[in-house]
């Protein structure tokens, strides 16, 4: 005797595994053609550029400055003192990583370029977003 | 009367909540991912001294408009740095400063910092010139 298989359930599978294949397929391009963005605790516009050839990506140990000054180091919001704390226990000679707000007053930046510099920072790295022409 | 079918059934992992995960994954990998194309302007802390011998360096200013002022012209990025490359060339300069004035922003100060890095001297963004004392961000 000869039994039908049973059709329901046959094509049920059948029509997920072309969709699993493609949701794969999605999953392994964000994996790999993406960067996981760490994000500041507020909103940050980085300054644009178009010539500067130097390829970045986010550091962890990234300090960030919101349009208004406010301070986060590596994601975590910090009081303006707590920083040179922070920079006390930075390794000597490596650069430091910078994202700043396109609207903080450029003249904010001096000062804080003063007190990395006391605390030892010679290279300071300020992130940007290219912009293609 | 019931008869198995043997060949059919070889996946032992059931696929809906397979494909819960994978749905999840992909979500979060969608939502966390970036694609910014990121670019880093090394600024210099100020330890670096200038030789006594060299030329001034060229200063422009950087209004709150974004207006570039060199020599008390206003002028395009491009037409500066062709102008700043010729002066270079003259020996008459040897470095760009950037001075941002009291109102300008981030964005046209470092937009000047790009264009003008183009040119090859080197630029640096000028210290605050009478408010020193201002206080720390």
């Amino acid at each position: 005797m000869i039994v039908p298989p049973p059709k329901r359930q046959r094509s049920l599978d059948d029509s997920i595994l072309p969709l699993i294949n493609v949701v794969f397929l999605l999953l392994i391009f964000f994996v790999v053609a993406g960067v996981i963005a760490r994000q500041a605790p507020f909103d940050i516009i980085l300054p644009q550029t178009m010539r500067t050839e130097t390829r970045s990506v986010p550091a962890e140990q990234i300090l960030a400055i919101a349009a208004d000054g406010r301070l986060a180091f590596a994601g975590e919001p910090i009081a303006s003192a707590e920083l040179d704390d922070i920079l006390a226990t930075w390794p000597e000679g490596e650069a430091l990583q910078i994202q700043a707000d396109s609207d903080l007053p450029a003249r904010q930046l001096n000062p804080l370029l003063e007190r990395l510099r006391r605390a030892g920072i010679v290279e300071v790295r300020l992130l940007t977003q290219h912009q293609s022409r | 009367m019931q008869i198995e079918t043997a060949v059919r059934r070889r996946h032992s992992i059931s696929l809906t909540p397979l494909i819960d995960v994978v749905f999840i994954l992909l979500l979060f990998f969608m939502l966390a991912t970036s694609f910014t194309d990121w670019r880093e302007i090394t600024l210099a802390t100020g330890t670096t001294a200038a030789e006594d011998e060299q030329p001034p360096p060229a200063i422009v200013h950087v209004g709150a408009d974004g207006a570039l002022r060199y020599d008390g012209e206003t002028r395009s990025a491009d037409e500066l740095a062709q102008l700043l490359q010729r002066r270079q060339a003259e020996e008459a300069i040897a470095a760009v400063v950037i001075q941002p004035d009291h109102a300008a922003t981030l964005g046209p100060t470092v937009s000047a910092l790009d264009a003008l890095a183009a040119t090859g001297l080197p630029v640096a963004l000028g210290k605050n010139a009478n408010d020193e004392t201002a206080p720390a961000p």
